[in-house]
């Protein structure tokens, strides 16, 4: 944060102003009602940027448990067509798409998921060209503010940690590195952290975390099926294991959101996981319904 | 100041004596019972591996959690539950003095075996790791490559099976 170099642009300033302005609020729980129908002819029926404003999308995707989800909600949108979304909504989104540029960049976090959503931006508006809504001058801004955003997010370099005489990761106990590495769910992160030096390598080498890993990724019977039946679970090398399952049963490791959108079926609000929702009907037993960002998006009439 | 709530007095690293409800500091894990039995002891527990700063920071998370309900005991399913799900008050408040004093608190929280604090905030440190390579990994964290060239292209080969 304390670099003066070009480089080293210090973006957490930028955000400075709007993460400040809700920093002393004590209970934040927005929510919507209007809902019509029910599975997939469930519909909202406000407008995309009214919804997009009552739940305060922007806010959320700015959050560590937010960030994929909304990530993910705006690439559906994108990939339904910008053409179809108002241009309020489209402004709406390229403002939150570059605030959530900026929280990668000064978090150095979710990169990887940020490129995803900026290359789904551009494609979306070199296909919705033809029939874009708007003047051609607004659309070819567009076009310039991701093709900007995808440059500076090319030119980011990480900020090295200095040699300051402060806690480095290392210094820390090794039940809390472990602790760290086990929040960790997909096996590559683990391998990536293992080749950063030898003692990190034995940490990420343990057989209890890979053990858990398996059963996290797979099912039990997945496991048993690859097992002989004598064979005690200490006597496995849960690592081999794990790439044994890999490669028969999935490919990919899609984790679980953070926050995600819920859907009550008391009172039929839409609100977010982590900041729960006021019910009216609170004497009914919880229940609640997870809504995918596909299935958000088709709750608009697009 | 009430009298009545009882108070534990815990000294840091720099000799500064806090004074903390036992209202507060329930969410010591182990330690309660440790403190409990000082309670009607004048003189306080020293812990010198926490500074004052870290102490503060400590005591006003677990004022602002101390109505929370204990996780569910079920820890099968750990994982299955996200390990992003991080409040925007915690993400705010574990974030805002960087990455040594993260790092303050994982210890002292590891210390004080408080253990809602201290899993949040390795969440916090694991999505520092997610989506990195490996020379991004130290970058961030000013790990020192100490493979020889041999022995890393040996790890990156082994490591393989998991790159798309």
């Amino acid at each position: 944060m304390y670099y003066c170099s070009k480089r080293y642009i210090d973006y957490s300033q930028i955000l400075f102003a709007s993460e400040r302005m809700s920093a002393d609020e004590d209970i934040w729980q927005p929510y919507i009602r209007h809902i019509q129908g029910t599975g997939k002819e469930r519909r909202i029926t406000i407008s995309l940027s009214e919804t997009l404003q009552k739940l305060e999308v922007e806010k959320v995707a700015l959050s560590i448990g937010g960030f994929r989800y909304c990530s993910d909600f705006f690439r559906s949108l994108l990939t339904v067509g910008l053409n179809k979304i108002s241009g309020t909504s489209q402004k709406q989104i390229f403002i939150a798409i570059e605030k959530m540029l900026f929280k990668a960049l000064s978090s150095e976090t979710n990169l990887i998921c940020v490129r995803k959503l900026l290359m789904t931006a551009l494609s979306s508006l070199e296909k919705g060209e033809r029939n874009r809504i708007g003047s051609k001058r607004l659309w070819n801004k567009h076009m310039e503010t991701v093709s900007n955003m995808l440059c500076r997010l090319d030119m980011f370099e990480i900020k090295p940690r200095e040699e300051d005489g402060k806690p480095m990761f290392l210094d820390l106990p090794k039940e809390c590195i472990y602790n760290i590495i086990s929040k960790l769910s997909n096996p590559k992160d683990i391998l990536h952290l293992g080749q950063a030096c030898s003692y990190l390598n034995v940490i990420c080498e343990d057989s209890l975390l890979w053990q858990q890993l398996c059963f996290v990724h797979f099912s039990e019977k997945q496991v048993a099926s690859l097992t002989t039946d004598d064979l005690d679970y200490s006597d496995i090398n849960w690592i081999n294991m794990f790439y044994l399952c890999k490669g028969r049963f999935k490919s990919t490791f899609t984790e679980v959101y953070g926050d995600e959108v819920l859907l009550c079926d008391n009172c039929r609000k839409l609100f977010w996981r982590i900041q729960g929702h006021p019910c009216s009907n609170p004497d009914m037993a919880p229940s609640k319904s997870s809504i995918t960002p596909e299935q958000f998006v088709n709750m608009f009439k697009l | 100041m009430n009298k009545i709530v009882p108070q534990i007095k815990l000294e840091t690293y720099e000799k500064e004596v806090f004074e903390i409800d036992l209202d507060i500091a329930k969410k010591f894990g182990k330690l309660v019972p440790v403190l409990q039995e000082l309670l009607n002891d004048d003189k306080p527990l020293t812990i010198k591996t926490i500074n004052s700063g870290t102490l503060k920071k400590i005591i006003t998370w677990c004022t602002y959690h101390k109505d929370d309900p204990l996780p569910p005991e079920d820890d099968d399913n750990k994982m299955k539950h996200s390990t992003e799900e991080v409040s925007s008050w915690d993400d705010k408040f574990l974030q805002e003095d960087g990455q040594a004093a993260l790092f303050d608190l994982i210890s002292a929280a590891h210390t004080l075996d408080i253990d809602g604090l201290l899993d949040v905030a390795c969440k916090v440190v694991a999505t520092m790791i997610k989506g990195k390579a490996p020379e991004e990994i130290r970058k961030v964290f000013n790990i020192k490559n100490d493979f020889t060239q041999q022995e890393e292209d040996q790890v990156r080969k082994e490591n393989d099976w998991c790159e798309d």
